[in-house]
């Protein structure tokens, strides 16, 4: 039978985020929840601190001084050391700090809150007692997202602050969730319904991560080895202590989903420990969930097949042209085959894909293998290319435009490559394509280099 | 030297005589200096064979058998059921079959959508991929190549867009037509 905490709190609609709470405390893990305003983020910290019974500290961040969390320096009677006379509110003996509103908080503050949130630590003492660091923010109102912000002082995180948090949640507005929590927030306000037994989940999650089944550490290797290049590849860049975090993250979820009740298969746990493991939201980039959950299904292919498997290494390749070659010379099937290429395809700009077309054709167009889509895609250009060397164009030009000096400048390699100056043809022909039929003008020394870029590539792969 | 890129060809408000375009109002009207570049192919053979290409002339005008090239002239949107028909029955029939055969076969699209699945013995021999140029289309190598087979040619044309032909693609009989007349470079060699 499924368990719950969040509702036993007092807090409604965040059911769904049980797990990652969980999996959070028994691993005293730092915790980022992102919301709109009045969506309990600072409740669900409070309720979790009262009933775990620790001593809770809430910062205002925006408006903390750093005398607020260490206390007032003074001099010992000989002037020798410092002191630091202690508040309720100093930080020393805190076992559960909410830094709130940290994306108002200066700059300066917030570099202060880093050593803290990183390392438990403070001035380069540690602070014994702290167990658990968590932070609460309003979506950030510069985030490429951000197209109807409301919250002006919200700031996106530096990429290296939010980098420190190792879970991320998105907590919802009201007017994100359900009927059914909509209601229970109406009718009950944030009134607890009785105490969970939050510790004894704690120790439990605690116990399956010691005896954490090693079949399943080497699945989440796996799988993060396939999956991290292809985050990196939708443009979200994963940090060595990021992938250590998403990995830890993974078990942890894993755990805290079997102790209360939930019975998912480890790749559908990975998905949600990466969707709440990701901080760039936090520092105002988009993260798009369908990326994500394309790159997952291809990373859980991947990891099934093993780290060893061909196809594992080809999509370690990083650079799209090498990849290619490297796929060429394998036995893959056809649709693999068909993503690889097109992916490189789109990779590559038009002075690029053009030099790459025209030494990539020639295998392709003979292998069978590839679909008619891909062969086409590249039919296209390599079509253009030939017109390049072969079609008559004829423009009226400007002679003030940019494209007559340009067309004087092309006109002048033109002839010193038909008095055979050693200038390639294929790249007076690219030259010819791009100029009259993609209207863009690059000089010949540019496409020259361009080829060569791309020789050393795919020789660089043979 | 190939100078006359610039000098010799390029000329002030070049046009053809005949013509009387827009743009040349618009050039008459405009004060800036402007000039109409005319640029040639590259010399052929300074090109490397893997850019000239042989060059194939796909043309189904001159297949159609002479009894019926006016019936085809007269139903131009005719043209599925006629070269069904031409497939079917050869190009040796008179007037009359072939005409029976347009009105009374109920499936000329289904029949001529077989006949473009199955590979014609001309076309194996050529490469999977084909650049299209609209025939008289100067470039490539100086010999035309015909296609002679129907069957063949109208293989070709299912296949092919307004730039490339691929024989794995699906046919599309929509591209076929009578009166469409293509050039297909190969440039990979022959098999």
């Amino acid at each position: 039978m499924r368990k719950f905490l969040t509702p036993k709190l007092g807090i409604h609609g965040l059911k769904n985020l049980d797990a990652v709470i969980l999996a959070a405390l028994a691993s005293n893990a730092t915790v980022l929840l992102i919301g709109p305003h009045g969506s309990a983020k600072t409740l669900l910290a409070q309720r979790v601190a009262e009933t775990l019974g620790c001593a809770f500290r809430h910062y205002n961040t925006s408006l903390l001084n750093y005398d607020d969390l260490v206390g007032y320096p003074i001099p010992d009677q000989d002037n020798r050391t410092l002191h630091f006379i202690q508040t309720p509110g100093t930080i020393w003996n805190a076992e559960f700090i909410l830094f709130d509103e940290i994306s108002r908080a200066r700059p300066e503050i917030q570099n202060k809150v880093f050593p803290i949130v990183h390392e438990h630590r403070v001035q380069g003492i540690e602070l014994e007692h702290l167990s658990h660091c968590w932070a609460a923010m309003n979506p950030p109102s510069d985030g490429e997202e951000a197209h109807d912000a409301i919250y002006f002082g919200s700031w996106s995180l530096d990429a290296a602050l939010a980098d420190r948090f190792r879970f991320i949640l998105r907590v919802p507005g009201f007017d994100e969730l359900q009927e059914k929590a909509r209601e229970e927030i109406l009718l009950n306000g944030d009134a607890k319904k009785g105490r969970p037994a939050l510790k004894a989940r704690i120790e439990a999650v605690r116990k399956q991560l010691n005896s954490a089944d090693e079949t399943d550490k080497h699945w989440a290797v796996r799988y993060l080895s396939a999956m991290i290049p292809l985050l990196e590849k939708a443009e979200l860049r994963i940090s060595g202590r990021r992938a250590r975090y998403l990995f830890e993250n993974i078990l942890a979820l894993h755990a805290a989903e079997r102790v209360l009740g939930e019975r998912s298969e480890i790749g559908d746990v990975a998905l949600r420990a990466v969707i709440a493991g990701l901080p760039h939201s936090a520092s105002g980039k988009t993260v798009e969930h369908g990326k994500i959950l394309l790159a997952h299904k291809q990373a859980v292919l991947d990891a099934g097949a093993g780290q060893d498997s061909i196809v594992s290494k080809i999509r370690r390749i990083k650079d799209p042209v090498k990849r290619v070659e490297a796929a060429l010379h394998e036995k893959l099937d056809r649709s693999l085959l068909t993503q690889i290429v097109s992916d490189a395809f789109a990779s590559l700009n038009i002075i690029e894909r053009y030099a790459w077309v025209h030494r990539v054709f020639p295998k392709i167009s003979g292998n069978a293998r590839f679909g008619a889509s891909v062969l086409e895609m590249l039919a296209e250009i390599e079509s253009k290319i030939h017109d390049g060397a072969h079609a008559e164009f004829s423009e009226p030009m400007d002679h003030s435009g940019k494209r007559w000096k340009f067309w004087q400048s092309l006109s002048e390699s033109i002839a010193r490559f038909e008095e055979g100056d050693g200038i390639a043809a294929e790249h007076v022909a690219v030259s010819r394509a791009l100029f009259f039929i993609e209207e863009e003008c690059v000089p010949l020394e540019k496409v020259s280099a361009s080829f060569e870029d791309i020789d050393q590539r795919i020789s660089s792969c043979a | 030297m190939r100078l006359g890129e610039r000098a010799g060809t390029a000329k002030q408000n070049e046009a053809p005589a005949d013509s009387v375009m827009c743009s040349s109002f618009i050039q008459n009207m405009s004060c800036r200096p402007r000039t109409t570049v005319r640029s040639k192919g590259l010399t052929c053979s300074k090109v490397p064979a893997r850019l000239r290409g042989e060059r194939i002339l796909v043309d189904v005008e001159w297949m159609i058998p002479a009894c019926l090239k006016y019936y085809t002239g007269e139903n131009l949107d005719m043209c599925v059921p006629i070269f069904n028909a031409l497939l079917t029955l050869g190009d040796r029939r008179s007037l009359k079959a072939y005409r029976h055969f347009i009105d009374c076969q109920p499936a000329h699209e289904q029949s001529l959508t077989k006949w473009m699945m199955s590979v014609p013995e001309e076309i194996s021999k050529l490469p999977g991929v084909g650049f299209i140029k609209r025939p008289g289309t100067s470039g490539g190598s100086n010999r035309i190549l015909a296609i002679s087979s129907l069957h063949a040619a109208l293989y070709i044309m299912a296949r092919s867009n307004r730039s490339v032909y691929i024989r794995k693609k699906s046919p599309l009989l929509s591209l076929i037509a009578v009166e469409r007349k293509i050039q297909v470079i190969f440039v990979n060699r022959r098999r």
